[in-house]
């Protein structure tokens, strides 16, 4: 949450994109926002990555939570959606299945039927305690239960990792950690066993890089509007081979959890820190393997960012995407969710914008 | 009925609401120069309101949970996977309660043991300095487990309102 108004910076450029070949991945509150995303635009995507989420709509499980709306989805999303007691006190599959079918009907998002032959790939370290395995576990069920072949499917519960995404960087924290900047050391890259499944018959990641980080202004994407909690900047990697030859590329959007965008500052007592700024904001589009593998397979590579904000009417103090609904203009009848969201309506723009669109 | 009466509760904390928001635009003082904003976290009466909110979704809750528990009591046939559900969660909530104490301990320990090595100081300001922070360490710690406690009451709560509805819902179909 920076303070002063940042210098604007360039637009997203465009390039020679397949569009339909795109596809998502994300940790945590970014799995969440993996899973939503995927939905909303399912007739885009080709597959998700998800890592340490929970299901669709996992904050409107249980309306009774309180008697006030927004609340509850709250309470949800603390107690039912990340740490649940047990696991029969966690979100339902079959009924946000039906949730999720009812919102496609509503033309809300794309139709569920475009989920059937694309590629999932989901893990939840056994070591996790932020957001509890049997939660992720629902994911993978309400997933099968949405059609999904199960052959197209990778779910991974026995790797002793604690919240994070495994890199293979010495850097980074122990294994079975659960603490920022939530990016473990297991001696192998995640994202690059994520797109590995993703996409069939990828190149070995690139020893050295060919191309670039480029940030861009994020904000025409979402009209500066404080809602969207999202930051003045975002980045892109782009192989050489796509920047200057013109080869076709392809689209991933990675997505941070909480507290890993690069603007997040720590709020110390109700006050955002500025003085100690975290070391960590941009490890998540630098060091996390996602770029190497894009750039041996002419990929390119969208990490939006979110940023906390924490001024009465937003509440979301360590930059997290929004799964409960914090950003929703009526907290009755919030729309997180949908194509209609501020986040993914802003995203889905930036994809659009990089297909020259 | 249990709708109509959760309906009533619910629209009589929508008013007890309004009345506050009401009282409060009429007790909130102008002050020059400060934006209502800024002002209206310090207002006792906003305080008050905001407390008064949360402990009304306390009550309305555990009213409700009572229901339900009343509702499925007197239902012809017992089902027993609530009790079994419910035990599990209390075994659940006893190892949270468990873990969070012996982390507790664990930080207590260490801030007690880096209280007993005082680090050098050669001024008056780095000494008091050093005292200061073991005393905000203390308070932080404190204030850490206060808040994880209220969270595990209310993931208790809400888990098992959750477990309750469900079987209500089921038990009415």
């Amino acid at each position: 949450m920076p303070s002063e108004t940042p210098p604007k910076a360039p637009p997203l450029p465009s390039f020679s994109v397949d569009l339909t070949q795109s596809s998502v991945s994300g940790l945590s509150s970014g799995a969440f926002m993996t899973v939503q995303l995927h939905l909303a635009h399912s007739a885009t995507f080709v597959g998700a990555g998800v890592v340490a989420g929970g299901p669709y709509r996992c904050a409107e499980t249980f309306r009774g939570a309180a008697a006030i709306t927004e609340d509850a989805w709250t309470l949800n999303a603390l107690y039912m959606c990340m740490n649940p007691l047990i696991p029969q006190s966690g979100p339902d599959p079959a009924k946000l299945v039906r949730m999720a079918r009812q919102t496609a009907r509503d033309g809300l998002i794309d139709p569920v039927e475009n989920l059937a032959d694309d590629k999932l790939y989901i893990f939840t370290g056994s070591a996790d305690s932020v957001v509890e395995s049997s939660v992720v576990d629902t994911t993978r069920r309400f997933y099968e239960m949405l059609g999904v072949r199960p052959d197209n499917m990778l779910f991974d519960d026995r790797v002793p990792a604690g919240h994070s995404l495994i890199t293979d960087n010495p850097e980074d924290n122990p294994l079975d950690a659960n603490r920022p900047p939530y990016l473990n050391n297991g001696g192998f890259f995640q994202s690059q066993t994520i797109l590995n499944h993703l996409y069939d018959g990828l190149k070995k990641p690139s020893e050295r890089l060919s191309g670039r980080i480029v940030r861009f202004d994020q904000t025409e994407f979402f009209d500066s509007d404080p809602r969207a909690s999202m930051s003045p900047y975002a980045y892109i990697y782009v192989p050489e081979s796509v920047q200057k030859k013109g080869k076709a590329a392809r689209i991933h959007i990675a997505l941070h959890g909480c507290t890993q965008g690069y603007a997040f500052v720590n709020f110390v007592n109700g006050q955002p820190d500025l003085q100690n700024s975290v070391p960590y904001g941009n490890r998540y589009f630098t060091t996390t393997g996602y770029n190497e593998i894009a750039d041996a397979n002419d990929m390119i590579v969208l990490y939006p960012q979110a940023q906390g904000t924490d001024d009465g009417k937003v509440q979301n103090p360590e930059g997290c995407w929004d799964w409960w609904g914090y950003s929703a203009k009526n907290a009755e009848a919030p729309d997180y969710y949908s194509k209609n969201a501020i986040q993914i309506n802003a995203i889905y723009r930036m994809l659009q914008r990089l297909g020259g669109q | 009925m249990l709708e109509n009466f959760m309906k009533m509760a619910q629209e009589s904390a929508r008013q007890m609401q309004t009345t506050h928001a009401r009282l409060l635009q009429g007790t909130s003082p102008a002050l020059p120069g400060l934006p209502a904003q800024a002002l209206a976290g310090f207002a006792p009466v906003q305080k008050l309101n905001a407390y008064q909110g949360i402990a009304q979704n306390l009550m309305a809750q555990q009213a409700q949970l009572v229901q339900d528990l009343w509702t499925l009591a007197t239902q012809p046939g017992t089902d027993f996977s609530l009790a079994s559900e419910m035990l599990q969660l209390q075994q659940a909530l006893f190892e949270r309660i468990a873990k969070q104490q012996a982390d507790a301990m664990r930080e207590l320990m260490g801030i007690l043991n880096g209280a007993t090595h005082m680090r050098s100081a050669n001024t008056m300001s780095k000494l008091l300095e050093e005292e200061s922070d073991f005393f905000a360490q203390l308070h932080a710690l404190m204030s850490a487990q206060a808040t994880a406690y209220l969270e595990l009451a209310e993931t208790a709560q809400v888990n098992a309102g959750y477990l309750v509805a469900r079987k209500v819902a089921g038990a009415d179909k």
